[in-house]
C-alpha cells in the first residue's frame, strides 16, 4: 500500500476478505484489482468472479506464485475470462507499476472511446447502428411501420422576430420534448427535418402507440409558443443506409422511405396547428374514440391513383381527460 | 527427481516474500520451481535419435544436481532467517524490514 502511494496511486482500498469485498467495489467502483493469489487458499479465486460480476469494467491483475499455483490459474482464467493479467511472484515492482500504468491508460482510453461513442450514438437515429454492424450494410429492410411526421407553424415568421440564437434555443427545447414522448411511445426518431422530426413506430401496438403518441404531441403543441401539426400513416417503409459505403469520407445516412413516409408528410403538412391527421387503417386497429375522430377523407399522394381514407384528430386537454 | 520441498511449501514461502516483500528466499523458490520444469520437460521431449537422448539426460542431469543445490540453500537461508519449517510462516522479524525497492 505504501509502494502504491509512493507512485502516486493514492485511490487504493485494501481488501482482506471475501467477505468485505462487495461493499468495496460498491464504494471504490475501482478501474484495476490487484488480487494477492495464496497458493494455499484455492478458493480465493471466486473473488475474481466477484468482481467481473460487479463491475466487469474493471481489469484483474492477479499476482500469484510460479509452479503449480500458477498453472492452476492460468487455467482456470483461460476457462473462465476470470483474470486479464498474471504477474508472478516475486514482485518485481518495475514490472508491476509498467504492467498497472498500462492497464490504467487503457481503463482512460476506453473510458474516453466509450463516452464518444455514447455522443456519436445520440447524433444517429435508432437502427442505424445495427444497419452499420449487419454483415452487409448497403442491405435496406423492408417492413411494417407507422410513420409520423410534425412540422412547426409560423416558424418562419417567428424566425424573423426572435434573435436567431433565441429561436433556436426555442426549436430545440420543442424537439427534444417530442423525442422525449415519442420514445416513451417505443418510438424512435429517424431525422430532424429542420423545424419538425420524423419517427417510426414498429411491431407489436405500432398503432395504438403511434396514435396515442401523436395526440399526447398536439396536445403539448397547444401549450407551446412554436405549435405543429402531425401526420401519422401506416404501410410498409424501406428503412437502410443511404450513401456510398464503399468509400471512406462519404456521407452515409439512415433513412426511412416508402410511399408511407411521403404520405405521411403529406398528412402532417395538412394538419392544422394541434391536429393529428392520421390515416384510417391506424385508428380501426387502435379504436380511438375521445377525442372524436373526423372523418378527413382521401388523401392522394403524387404517383398513387387511388387515395387513402384518412381520419383527424384535434386532442384538448379536457377531451384527454388531462387536468393542468 | 528427488524434491525435498513440496510444491505448496515452495509456494508458501514465494506467497508470503508478496506481503513482507522479503523476497530473497522467495528467488530461490522460483528457481527451483523453473528448474523442476526444465527437468519435467527434459523427461518428456522427443528424442528421435540418440544424440537427441543423450541431450535431454546431460540437461537432465545437471538440472537435478542444480535442483538439489537449490533445495539446499533454500533450507539453509529459512534456517538463517529463523523461519519455522513446519509452518513455513515468515519469521515475525522479518516481517517488520522495511521494503527495499517497492
Amino acid at each position: 500500500m505504501e509502494g502504491l502511494a509512493v507512485r502516486g496511486y493514492v485511490n487504493v482500498k485494501l481488501v482482506n476478505s471475501a467477505l468485505e469485498l462487495p461493499s468495496a467495489l460498491e464504494s471504490a467502483q475501482p478501474d484495476v484489482v490487484i488480487f494477492n493469489y495464496h497458493s494455499d487458499k484455492p478458493d480465493s479465486l471466486s473473488a475474481c468472479t466477484t468482481v467481473k460480476l460487479m463491475r466487469p469494467q474493471a481489469a484483474i491483475v492477479a499476482i500469484v506464485s510460479p509452479g503449480p499455483a500458477l498453472k492452476a490459474v492460468r487455467t482456470w482464467s483461460l476457462q473462465t475470462r476470470g483474470i486479464d493479467v498474471v504477474i508472478e511472484k516475486p514482485l518485481s515492482d518495475e514490472r508491476f507499476f509498467i504492467t498497472l500504468q498500462d492497464l490504467l491508460q487503457v481503463k482512460v482510453s476506453m473510458r474516453e472511446l466509450q463516452s464518444k461513442s455514447q455522443q456519436l450514438s445520440n447524433l444517429v437515429p435508432e437502427g442505424a447502428l445495427s444497419a452499420i454492424e449487419s454483415s452487409d450494410n448497403a442491405e435496406s429492410e423492408l417492413f411494417e411501420a407507422v410513420v409520423l411526421f410534425t412540422d412547426m407553424r409560423g416558424s418562419s415568421q417567428l424566425i424573423r422576430k426572435m434573435p436567431p440564437r433565441s429561436f433556436f434555443n426555442l426549436l430545440n427545447q420543442s424537439l427534444s420534448a417530442q423525442s422525449i414522448q415519442i420514445r416513451q411511445h417505443q418510438g424512435s426518431v429517424i431525422k430532424y427535418t429542420g423545424d419538425g422530426l420524423m419517427a417510426i413506430f414498429r411491431g407489436t401496438g405500432k398503432s395504438y402507440l403511434a396514435l396515442q403518441c401523436a395526440l399526447d404531441l398536439a396536445i403539448t403543441s397547444n401549450t407551446q409558443e412554436l405549435s405543429f401539426g402531425v401526420g401519422v400513416a401506416k404501410g410498409m417503409v424501406l428503412a437502410g443506409l443511404i450513401g456510398d459505403f464503399k468509400h471512406a469520407g462519404q456521407r452515409r445516412q439512415y433513412d426511412v422511405i416508402g410511399a408511407t413516409a411521403h404520405l405521411a408528410a403529406r398528412l402532417c403538412e395538412m394538419a392544422d396547428p394541434g391536429e393529428v391527421i392520421a390515416t384510417e387503417n391506424i385508428n380501426a386497429v387502435a379504436k380511438v374514440t375521445n377525442p372524436t375522430p373526423r372523418a378527413f377523407g382521401k388523401v392522394s399522394i403524387r404517383g398513387f391513383n387511388h387515395g387513402t381514407e384518412c381520419v383527424a384528430f384535434k386532442p384538448s386537454n379536457e377531451s384527454m381527460g388531462v387536468h393542468e | 527427481m528427488k524434491e525435498v520441498f513440496h510444491a505448496s511449501q515452495v509456494s508458501k514461502v514465494i506467497d508470503q516474500a508478496l506481503v513482507y516483500q522479503c523476497a530473497c528466499p522467495a528467488q530461490v523458490c522460483s528457481a527451483i520451481f523453473e528448474l523442476r520444469e526444465l527437468h519435467e520437460y527434459q523427461m518428456n521431449c522427443a528424442s528421435d535419435s540418440v544424440n537427441d537422448e543423450a541431450v535431454h539426460n546431460t540437461i537432465a542431469l545437471a538440472t537435478e544436481k542444480a535442483h538439489e543445490i537449490m533445495e539446499d540453500c533454500l533450507a539453509r537461508i529459512l534456517e538463517i532467517e529463523g523461519w519455522d519449517t513446519a509452518t513455513l510462516n515468515i519469521p515475525e522479524a522479518l516481517k517488520k524490514k522495511a521494503a527495499k525497492n517497492f
